[in-house]
C-alpha cells in the first residue's frame, strides 16, 4: 500500500499542476477580456477558475487514467483492490487541494465575493465530486467499449467547449465578472438534489469501476 | 518454492485459447515457452501473474492463491512486450516514466542496474515510447525484467526487434543475474536456435495446449532426423513416433521422437542425425503444413 | 577453451571435450582451477545447469576434482589420463571413418599408407 500511495500521491500533485495551468490559461483569457483590471477582485475570483480546471482536469485525466495507468499499475504487479483503492485516494485527495486552495485565498483576501465564495465551498464540492465521477465512468466505458468511451469524451469536449464559449461571449458582451459574479452567487445554496447527484455519481462511479475492474484484461 | 497453475483454461468470446494447462514452475530455473504465434504464450504468462484472469483454473504460488494477493504478486514479475502504437496509451509516455513507476511498484527494484543498463544499451530515456523502435522496446522489458528482482521473472519476446549484438548481450546479462541470483526466469521467445541453448526446460504451447515440458537436453537428445532411401527409413523407424515426413522421389527423411529405450534401427542404411531444438519444435507444431 | 559450440554433438559433452583439449594442450595445467561453471555458462552463454553437467563428467573421469567452497581444479595425472582415452578412442574415432571412406573411394592400403606416409605427424 505505502508504493500504492507514493504513486497515486505524486499522480495528484502532476494533475493538480495541469489543473494550475488550466486555471492561469483561463485567467489570461478572462484579463484580456476584461477592460481594467481590479487586481482584489481577480484574486478573489481566481479560486473559481482553479475549480473550472479542476473540473477540466479531472474529466481528462480520470479518464485517461483509467486506459493508461489502471493496466500499467495491474502489468506491475499491484491488486486490483488497491488500484481501486489508490484510484478513490487520487480522486479525494485532488478535490481536497483544490478547494483548500479555494478556501485558503478566500480567507486571506476577505471581500463580498469571498465571503459567497466561502459559502459556495459545499455546492462546489458536490460539483467536483460529480464530475470525477463522470470523468471516471467514461474512462471505464472507453477501457471496456471504445466507441462509447469515444462518443462521451466527444459530448464531454464539446459541452465544456460551449462552457467556455459562453464565458468568452460573456467577457466580451459587458465585463466577465459581473456576468460569472451572477452566474456563482446561486453556488451558495446546497440543493438537496445536488447531494443526492454527488452521492449517487459517486455510487455509480464505484460499482462501475468495480465491476470493470474485477475480470479486467491487463493490456499495454 | 514453486509455482503451479491448475487446469487452466481461458476463453475469450467463446474462443477457448487455452485448455486445461497445469504446469509447476521450479525455484531457480531457466525456462523457455515456446509455440508459434497464436499458441497463447502471451495469455498463459498473464494468467501466471494473475493481470488476466482465468475462466476456470486456479494458479498459486507456495500453496497461495496470486490472484490479489499482494504478497504473492509481489515476488512475480511480469515485463510484457511493448508495443507502443498510436492506440496504446503509452505512446505518450517517455521511457523514463515508465521505468520511474516501475520502481515504484517492484519492491526491490535495483536502480543502481537500471543506470547501468540504461547505459550499456545507450537508451535514450527521455523518449515517448510512441516514437521508440521495437528494438528499444524490447530493451526497456528487458530492464524492468531484471531490475525488478521479483524471484519469478516472465519475459514475452524480450529480443524482438533487437540487433544480434543487442541479443548476445542479453543473453549474457541473464545468465549473469541467473547466476548471481538464482531466480526463476521464464522466456517466451521466437527466436529458438538462439535461446535453446540457455533453457534449462522447455515448455512447448501449441493451440493453447502443453504438448512438451522438461528438461530442454533430454528432449533434443530423445530427438534425431532419419534419411534415405523411403523404404529403409520406414523400415528403421518402423514402431518409433515419427514427425514431420519430407519426400523427394525416393529419398525420405522424418524426424523420429524416440523414448525411454527406444532406438533407430541402424543397421539399415540410413543416416541419423542430432537435431536442434528448433528443428525439434518445427518437427512437433509444425505438422499442418506438411501435410 | 574458445572453440565454438556446433549443434551435432550435445552441449555438456562439448564442454567437457573442450576443456579435456585444454588441458591437453597446456592451456590448463594440474593443481590448477578451472572456470566456474558460471563463468563457463556465460562464455558460452548456456545453462549453468549444462555446463555444471559438462564439468560433472570430468569429475566422475578423475580428470577435474572438487575443492569444497574453492572451485574445481586439475588433478594431478589428467593429462596422461585423457591422453590414454583418447587414444583408445583414436582407431574407432579416426582410422574407422578414414578406411570407410577410402573402400568407397576404391584406395587400397598400400596407397593408404604411402599418403600417410608423405606427410609428417
Amino acid at each position: 500500500m505505502k508504493r500504492n500511495l507514493k504513486f497515486w500521491t505524486r499522480f495528484t500533485w502532476e494533475t493538480a499542476g495541469v489543473d494550475l495551468a488550466i486555471a492561469a490559461l483561463i485567467s489570461l483569457f478572462a484579463v484580456f477580456g476584461a477592460e481594467g483590471v481590479n487586481l482584489k477582485l481577480f484574486v478573489t475570483v481566481a479560486p473559481y477558475f482553479l475549480c473550472i480546471a479542476t473540473i477540466f482536469g479531472m474529466m481528462m485525466i480520470n479518464s485517461g487514467a483509467h486506459s493508461i495507468y489502471v493496466p500499467l499499475l495491474l502489468s506491475m504487479g499491484e491488486t486490483r483492490r488497491n488500484v481501486f483503492l489508490g484510484f478513490r485516494y487520487y480522486q479525494a485527495l485532488l478535490i481536497t487541494v483544490a478547494t483548500a486552495a479555494c478556501a485558503i485565498i478566500w480567507l486571506a483576501v476577505p471581500g463580498e465575493v469571498s465571503s459567497v465564495g466561502l459559502r459556495s465551498l459545499p455546492t462546489l464540492i458536490c460539483i467536483l465530486m460529480i464530475t470525477a465521477s463522470y470523468g471516471s465512468i467514461v474512462g471505464t466505458i472507453f477501457v471496456k467499449w471504445k466507441w462509447a468511451g469515444t462518443v462521451m469524451i466527444i459530448l464531454l469536449c464539446g459541452g465544456l467547449g460551449g462552457l467556455v464559449g459562453f464565458l468568452g461571449m460573456a467577457a466580451s458582451m459587458e465585463t466577465l465578472f459581473s456576468t460569472a459574479l451572477s452566474m456563482v452567487s446561486h453556488l451558495k445554496e446546497l440543493p438537496h438534489w445536488m447531494i443526492l447527484t454527488a452521492f449517487v455519481s459517486v455510487g455509480l462511479d464505484l460499482l462501475f469501476q468495480w465491476l470493470i475492474l474485477r475480470r479486467q484484461e491487463v493490456r499495454l | 518454492m514453486s509455482l503451479i497453475c491448475e487446469k487452466i483454461v481461458k476463453t475469450y468470446s467463446g474462443k477457448e485459447v487455452l485448455h486445461d494447462v497445469s504446469l509447476e514452475l521450479k525455484e531457480s530455473r531457466i525456462y523457455g515457452l515456446i509455440g508459434r504465434n497464436g499458441a497463447g504464450k502471451t495469455t498463459l504468462l498473464s494468467i501466471l501473474t494473475a493481470q488476466n484472469p482465468t475462466t476456470s483454473g486456479t494458479v498459486s504460488l507456495d500453496g497461495q492463491p496470486v490472484w490479489e494477493n499482494r504478497r504473492s504478486l509481489a515476488r512475480l514479475c511480469f515485463s510484457r512486450e511493448l508495443n507502443a502504437n498510436a492506440e496504446s496509451g503509452l505512446a505518450a509516455m517517455k521511457a523514463k516514466e515508465y521505468l520511474r513507476i516501475a520502481s515504484t511498484y517492484y519492491e526491490d527494484w535495483d536502480k543502481e542496474m537500471e543506470q547501468k543498463l540504461v547505459k550499456l544499451f545507450d537508451l535514450n530515456v527521455k523518449k515517448k515510447m510512441g516514437k521508440m523502435s521495437k528494438g528499444m522496446l524490447s530493451m526497456i522489458t528487458i530492464i524492468v525484467a531484471l531490475c525488478s528482482k521479483a524471484p519469478y521473472t516472465f519475459l514475452d519476446e524480450p529480443v524482438a526487434g533487437l540487433d544480434v549484438v543487442a541479443r548476445e548481450q542479453f543473453y549474457k546479462l541473464l545468465l549473469e543475474e541467473y547466476a548471481a541470483s538464482g531466480r526463476t526466469f521464464v522466456i517466451s521467445t521466437h527466436i529458438i536456435e538462439e535461446a535453446a541453448d540457455i533453457l534449462e526446460e522447455v515448455i512447448i504451447l501449441h493451440d493453447g495446449k502443453v504438448i512438451l515440458e522438461g528438461d530442454t537436453q533430454t528432449f533434443v537428445d530423445s530427438a534425431c532426423y532419419v534419411s534415405g532411401k523411403a523404404e529403409e527409413v520406414d523400415a528403421a523407424t518402423a514402431g518409433l513416433e515419427t514427425h514431420h515426413p519430407e519426400t523427394i522421389g525416393r529419398s525420405k527423411g522424418v524426424t523420429v521422437f524416440l523414448k525411454p529405450g527406444q532406438q533407430v534401427d541402424e543397421t539399415r542404411d540410413v543416416s541419423v542425425q542430432p537435431v536442434s531444438l528448433q528443428r525439434a519444435f518445427v518437427a512437433l507444431c509444425g505438422e499442418e503444413e506438411a501435410k | 577453451m574458445n572453440e565454438r559450440l556446433t549443434e551435432q554433438k550435445s552441449i555438456y559433452l562439448q564442454i567437457s571435450e573442450m576443456i579435456e583439449t585444454d588441458i591437453l594442450r597446456g592451456i590448463l595445467l594440474e593443481e590448477e582451477q578451472v572456470p566456474s561453471t558460471n563463468e563457463l555458462a556465460k562464455l558460452y552463454t548456456i545453462n549453468p545447469a549444462t555446463a555444471a553437467k559438462g564439468v560433472n563428467l570430468l569429475v566422475d573421469g578423475g580428470i577435474l576434482y572438487k575443492r569444497r567452497g574453492i572451485g574445481m581444479f586439475v588433478a594431478k595425472g589428467a593429462r596422461d589420463k585423457i591422453l590414454a582415452k583418447r587414444r583408445a578412442a583414436f582407431a574407432e574415432n579416426h582410422i574407422a571413418p578414414l578406411l570407410a571412406e577410402a573402400r568407397s573411394l576404391d584406395i587400397s592400403k598400400e596407397e593408404l599408407l604411402n599418403m600417410i606416409g608423405e606427410r609428417t605427424v
